[in-house]
């Protein structure tokens, strides 16, 4: 946009106020730029060489095609295709935290929101619940470990009460090990997300709950006809971000499992596998399983995208058809 | 179509934290009138009220004086602090919104956003278990009185305000309720649209037939759509009767002044008493109150005293003689003129019929007015209370 401005002398220059827009949101292009946009170019191209340190020497960059995907999906001596492995233990321990955490944060943010209810004490509740999100998650992952290790005061209190053998190890059990992750996953962002709808909730007038009520809706219907497809875009927003973070899951295994995935390699994630070929300095592999990490994500994160927003779509063809109404 | 008794009923809103360290550190800091005792802040009390079967009632009065608080608890929204509501004879205290069978129209219409226009009036009907057909029956008949049948597939965001009413209206109405709720459902429309709607909900009154109760702040509304109007203040109703009643015997110098527009002009008078007859003095003329008036000033033994006397400008006349006042505007109103002036130290309005007016007013000229004893209203200085009553 171009403004005449006065000099003092009366003559008339012009003002360029969309370039200095411009100009002031550079420097974050600028970064942007260089600190990801180029490396995501540079793993996709890496994803096509052969790169990476055996003992001292150096191997590649050589070219070869799409060769370390094609090596990400042989299976191995025993029949496994890792990546798919993998996948299923990130999503598995995903959705098995991510399902209380939605719950118990719906429920909690209904509660809270509830002007009927008019909880007490709101400001405490929603800090208390808030902080295990603040709690760095290597130290949860050393907390559970102290917590559940064999000589831990959960394992001496179950013994002590019967319930469990003495020999029992929560490391080397796959359902308990990955239950500690989904709880640990749960416990440090179920408070994050009740605060997210919670704000959500509170956006959706007032007076619509009231009338519901009015008309005859008990709780479940004004939840699931009123509440529910009003929040749906936080709610979306809410589950493709968790699910983003989910796919992304490392530290907390990755500390707990000390990097092994045990037991069985049942708890190895995605991205502890691409951290493994990065350790090895091996840029091409860990380019390729970077790049189909992206591919699901994007895939995973379009079907949800699809499958709830797309019901609470507006049918504007019908409307735009008509014309001389006033809109 | 029921009839809704509400005896003696209180609402009080308790004390939260906040509020009590804000009473003790600033008690200056009081935004309205209400009492507030250590329950809480009285916002509605000692209202008692009969609506009878298929009454159109009106609760009007000045923001937080408890109209919609009142309107909300015969809804269910809002707990009863005390007292009684009755819907039918049957008491409503403790009986959920949903089972009370009314509907309400809310001022910012509370249309559900995510439904098209068909199935925000066919929602109700759909919780109800109601038959498909039936449903469309419903609502297409709904629609039909409301001239919004070329919009049901539309969602409430491609509609304008007043089409947003009318749906929020029809779903009200497809559910036939024992009463009907309405909470300013014309303050969010232009002047011009809010006319119109006025005489829609006249013309919908007559062709639905249900017990209607109306809140609004909008005396104009109260007077044209009320069979009755309660006027109400601070949480206290001030008075309860038809538009004639409350415009010809206002009951105290707040209804007085809320009712009618221009506002009633007011002066300090003298009301005295001689030999059974009764006369109001200011600005050196002596008036006789009418017969009627003066037989109920004798009923109830007023005796000579200093009152405010209120006049209204539509009943207030110019004239050659009579209290001198001096011009600051004329406002041409087309058929009259709204005089201006000041009188007796006060700032007083005249309207001045423009048919058989000659010349013009001018600010600074001086002006003489009378007024007629049937039309003067005297209130108590000590009260406020209207000395006839």
């Amino acid at each position: 946009m171009e403004r005449k401005i006065r000099r003092k002398d009366g003559s008339l220059r012009s003002v360029s106020y969309a370039k200095w827009g411009y100009i002031f949101i550079v420097p974050f292009f600028l970064a942007y730029l260089i600190f990801t946009l180029v490396p995501q170019f540079l793993t996709v191209y890496n994803s096509f060489f052969e790169n990476y340190q055996d003992g001292l020497n150096q191997v590649g960059p050589n070219y070869v095609g799409l060769d370390n995907y094609k090596t990400l999906f042989t299976p191995d001596s025993a029949g496994t295709v890792r990546i798919v492995k993998y996948v299923a233990n990130t999503m598995i321990m995903w959705f098995a935290g991510a399902v209380p955490q939605f719950v118990i944060a719906l429920l909690l943010a209904i509660f809270f929101t509830s002007y009927r209810l008019n909880i007490k004490g709101q400001g405490f509740f929603k800090t208390v619940i808030y902080m295990p999100n603040l709690i760095m998650a290597a130290a949860f992952s050393m907390l559970f470990f102290t917590l559940f290790s064999r000589v831990g005061p959960i394992q001496a209190l179950l013994v002590k009460n019967g319930w469990i053998d003495a020999s029992f190890d929560f490391f080397s059990h796959r359902i308990t090990v990955r239950g500690m992750i989904a709880t640990m996953n749960f416990l440090m962002w179920f408070g994050n997300t009740t605060i997210v709808l919670m704000a959500g909730i509170m956006g959706i007038d007032q007076a619509l709950f009231e009338s519901a009520t009015l008309d005859g809706a008990n709780a479940w219907q004004v939840f699931f006809r009123v509440t529910m497809p009003l929040l749906m875009p936080i709610f979306v927003y809410c589950l493709i971000t968790a699910m983003i973070g989910g796919i992304q899951m490392f530290d907390v295994p990755q500390v707990l499992t000390k990097g092994n995935g045990a037991p069985d390699e049942t708890t190895r994630t995605l991205v502890m596998y691409l951290n493994n070929y990065l350790t090895n300095k091996n840029y091409g592999m860990a380019g390729a399983i970077s790049v189909i990490i992206f591919i699901v994500t994007g895939a995973l994160g379009g079907v949800v995208y699809k499958m709830l927003v797309k019901q609470y779509k507006e049918p504007q063809r019908q409307h735009r058809r008509r014309k001389g109404d006033v809109l | 179509m029921a009839t809704v008794q509400l005896v003696n009923i209180k609402k009080v809103y308790p004390h939260s934290g906040e509020t009590k360290k804000r009473k003790k550190a600033d008690v200056s800091e009081k935004k309205t009138n209400l009492q507030i005792t250590d329950e809480g802040v009285v916002a509605v009390q000692e209202f008692n009220l009969e609506i009878a079967d298929k009454e159109f009632i009106v609760l009007v009065g000045p923001s937080g004086c408890g109209k919609s608080t009142t309107l909300r608890m015969v809804a269910g929204l809002e707990e009863i602090t005390g007292g009684e509501l009755y819907i039918d004879g049957n008491l409503m205290n403790s009986v959920a919104p949903k089972d009370r069978d009314i509907a309400m129209v809310f001022q910012n219409y509370a249309l559900y956003p995510h439904m098209t226009v068909y199935d925000n009036m066919a929602f109700a009907l759909k919780l109800r278990h109601m038959p498909k057909a039936e449903i469309e029956k419903k609502v297409m008949e709904a629609a039909e009185i409301l001239d919004i049948t070329e919009y049901l597939d539309r969602k409430p965001k491609a509609l304008s305000g007043g089409q947003r009413q009318r749906v929020a209206i029809g779903r009200a109405i497809v559910r036939a309720p024992k009463v009907m709720l309405m909470d300013e459902p014309l303050s969010n429309l232009d002047a011009k649209l809010r006319n119109e709607m006025r005489a829609e909900i006249i013309k919908l009154r007559k062709r639905i037939d249900t017990t209607f109760i109306y809140v609004t702040h909008d005396q104009t509304e109260a007077m044209t759509l009320g069979d009755r109007i309660v006027i109400m203040r601070d949480g206290f109703v001030q008075q309860i009767g038809t538009p004639q009643e409350v415009f010809n015997h206002p009951a105290n110098l707040f209804v007085a002044g809320f009712i009618g527009m221009p506002v009633m002009n007011f002066f300090d008078a003298e009301l005295q008493e001689e030999a059974g007859k009764y006369f109001v003095s200011l600005g050196g003329i002596r008036v006789e109150l009418s017969a009627e008036k003066e037989a109920r000033l004798k009923a109830k033994g007023v005796k000579s005293q200093s009152v405010t006397l209120g006049v209204r400008p539509e009943h207030t006349d110019v004239a050659d003689t009579g209290i001198l006042g001096r011009v600051d505007v004329a406002e041409m109103m087309g058929s009259s003129v709204h005089l201006h002036i000041t009188a007796e130290g006060r700032d007083v309005i005249i309207i001045v019929p423009t048919v058989d007016l000659e010349g013009s007013f001018n600010m600074g000229d001086s002006v003489h007015f009378t007024f007629n004893g049937k039309v003067a209203h005297v209130f108590s200085k000590e009260d406020d209370h209207n000395l006839e009553y």
